[in-house]
């Protein structure tokens, strides 16, 4: 890794007009997205997917990144203003942001809020970039052995994590995924497996389609089914003043040490997938209570308190790529949506990103620093008049996004049969969202799916059976054991809960 | 029976059916649907039995968090509305299915007026033409009948 690569993509980004005015739009349609409610960052890339075919692979992929991780940075402002999150990431705020704004802070609370998440952003990014150089040996020490056992220990940690109660359920999710990679030409004997008379299955299911169906069909149905606006429940708000705003700016700079260390705590749960931002955010806030010489403030109106999980919920972006990127196991069902649009680009997730495709990964990780420092400088400006979006009817979007999700898998191949192909697995993935199964396994299993396939077959040729014997292998084999030891000790003890309940 | 139970369930047949499909296959095709649908039945199968043990203690419709408020009715709507948008742009295209949704949502779902929805669809369905046709380049799904239809009014 040379400074030549780090600096070249910076410039790169810079001297490109294209580039900067893409990213520039995309800051600007991330914030008006994330302070819409109902829209959050899974269904704005969903709306962007159709724009990127074609793309330059660079331009795209730093205009949807951008578009992903600004989303945060406004979505806290009915969190602020009316108490009334705008999604999981931003409920932390809630409990010191809104009570600022009782007492007549609501612009300081914002102030501080939008600079957090910026600052907490960049730092994310940061914490990604520092820890290339030590992941770098350890990606590239994986054989073919080990891709196989990668992709089951990604479905497992995530169906640990995310599935709660439900692992079980997670790893069905998952084994769902690895089975319908399986749909196609088979590369070795050339069978086309359940593909029948269907040519447009011979060259497998549709990533795109498959992925827009499980997260994108499911949410936007759950928004026409729901969809009410804040306006219906919130009070009209206060004025917000840039003078209020400036205080709440310098907030962060007089918090500057609870800032960093949120930020990295943030970052550190991103790179574990399956946590997702609210885990990051609550986290944090109660590090900010416990680390605080006055913990009694917190709950009423402790700036800290917006600081600390603000600045986590967006630092977790920069941790959360690193997975994505070099492993293909996206951290969340926003990551998921983002890595199947980086396919349609062309690149390809997993250990050669770390070493022929570095130019990629730093533009952008550059992308996440400037994305963040110009949401930042536009939120601060246009927030007063941004704020009222949050009392849009969610339920008006639907039609809109429903075109743009029917364009983004019919524009992959031009196959009109993968509009079917929406309605089928959007079923299944709005029946998963029904049963509270957790929907993340599956674009593992899907995206993982041949290469654990190929890795597998290439690993029982070179070592035979015997491969699962090789020292990495069975750390991966161990660290699988762990967590399903965990997750039946975790099943157990909720069902003697049960019983001693006597329900 | 609980949505997660029949989910289990409807997943167990699918899997069931592709490992019986997969047998068929020669030996190295058939080869890793076996490796992912065996454990895949078992896993049905404990889930099955899991939900079997638990049904006392369960409710009898536990509801996903993440989907909040809502009415079936207001569930088999947004259903309807979206079967029949993939159903109108099978058969009569993009360019038409694509007003005619805008259109029909924000009236009767939505609650805006008729002429509001009425332009809303004819700036959006003109804003994706041209951008997607023209500018970008890409020709929309014309549908079965789409382009006669747009060729009969002088469209196209």
């Amino acid at each position: 890794m040379t400074p030549d690569i780090i600096f070249g993509a910076l410039w790169g980004l810079l001297s490109s007009p294209s580039t900067m005015g893409l990213m520039l739009v995309a800051v600007v349609c991330g914030l008006l997205v994330g302070v819409t409610p109902g829209i959050g960052g899974k269904l704005s890339i969903a709306m962007a997917i159709p724009f990127i075919y074609g793309m330059d692979m660079i331009a795209g992929a730093v205009f949807l990144l951008t578009l992903h991780a600004v989303n945060g940075t406004s979505g806290q402002i009915s969190s602020i203003m009316f108490g009334i999150p705008g999604d999981g990431d931003d409920a932390a705020t809630v409990l010191d942001g809104h009570p600022l704004a009782k007492q007549g802070q609501a612009a300081r609370a914002l102030g501080a809020s939008i600079t957090a998440s910026g600052v907490g952003g960049i730092l994310g990014a940061c914490v990604f970039a520092l820890l290339i150089p030590v992941l770098k040996p350890l990606v590239l020490s994986f054989s073919p052995a080990e891709f196989f056992l990668i992709s089951l220990l990604g479905i497992s940690l995530i169906a640990f994590l995310a599935g709660g109660d439900r692992f079980v359920q997670g790893l069905i999710v998952g084994f769902w995924g690895l089975m319908l990679a399986t749909v196609g030409m088979d590369q070795q004997t050339g069978t086309p497996r359940y593909a029948g008379d269907f040519l447009f299955l011979w060259d497998g299911v549709s990533l795109v389609t498959a992925v827009l169906a499980m997260f994108a069909v499911p949410e936007m149905l759950t928004l026409s089914a729901r969809g009410t606006s804040i306006a219906a429940q919130a009070p009209a708000g206060e004025r917000i003043t840039y003078r209020q705003l400036l205080a709440g700016v310098i907030e962060v700079p007089r918090h500057w040490f609870l800032t960093l260390r949120t930020a990295i705590i943030g970052a550190v749960v991103g790179i574990i997938p399956g946590l997702g931002g609210s885990a990051a955010a609550w986290l944090c806030y109660g590090h900010a209570v416990q680390s605080s010489r006055h913990p009694e403030r917190f709950g009423k109106g402790a700036i800290e308190g917006v600081i600390a999980p603000e600045s986590a919920s967006n630092a977790k972006e920069g941790g959360a790529l690193l997975p994505t990127l070099f492993f293909g196991i996206p951290g969340s069902s926003g990551m998921a949506i983002l890595l199947s649009a980086f396919i349609i680009l062309g690149i390809q997730p997993g250990p050669m990103m770390a070493v022929q495709h570095l130019d990629v990964v730093w533009s952008l990780i550059w992308a996440l620093v400037i994305g963040n420092l110009m949401a930042v400088a536009i939120l601060l400006v246009i927030c007063r008049w941004v704020s009222v979006l949050t009392f849009v009817n969610g339920r008006i979007l639907v039609p809109f996004i429903l075109i743009f999700i029917g364009l983004g898998c019919y524009l992959g191949d031009f196959n009109w049969q993968n509009l079917i192909l929406l309605v089928v697995f959007g079923a299944i993935g709005y029946g998963f969202l029904r049963a509270g199964w957790p929907r993340s396994p599956f674009v593992i299993g899907l995206l993982l799916g041949p290469t654990a396939e190929n890795s597998l077959q290439q690993a029982l040729q070179i070592w035979g059976p015997g491969f699962f014997l090789r020292p990495v292998s069975l750390v991966l084999i161990a660290l699988i054991v762990m967590i399903v030891v965990a997750a039946a000790r975790r099943q157990w003890r909720g069902q003697a809960r049960s019983f001693e309940a006597g329900e | 029976m609980t949505v997660s139970t029949a989910m289990t369930a409807a997943l167990l047949v699918v899997f069931t059916a592709m490992v019986i499909i997969a047998t068929g296959f020669p030996a190295g095709a058939r080869f890793m649907p076996m490796v992912i649908g065996i454990p895949a039945i078992a896993l049905c199968l404990v889930q099955l039995w899991l939900d079997w043990q638990q049904r006392p203690a369960r409710p009898r419709s536990r509801k996903s968090a993440e989907l909040g408020p809502h009415t079936v009715a207001g569930e088999v709507r947004a259903w309807g509305w979206f079967a029949a948008f993939v159903a109108l742009v099978l058969l009569v295209g993009f360019v038409i299915a694509a007003p005619a949704l805008v259109f029909g949502y924000l009236w009767r779902e939505a609650g805006v007026r008729p002429w509001r929805a009425a332009l809303a669809a004819a700036v959006f369905t003109g804003w994706i033409w041209g951008m997607f046709e023209y500018v970008l380049g890409f020709a929309l799904h014309p549908g079965l009948w789409g382009g006669a239809i747009l060729a009969a009014v002088g469209v196209q």
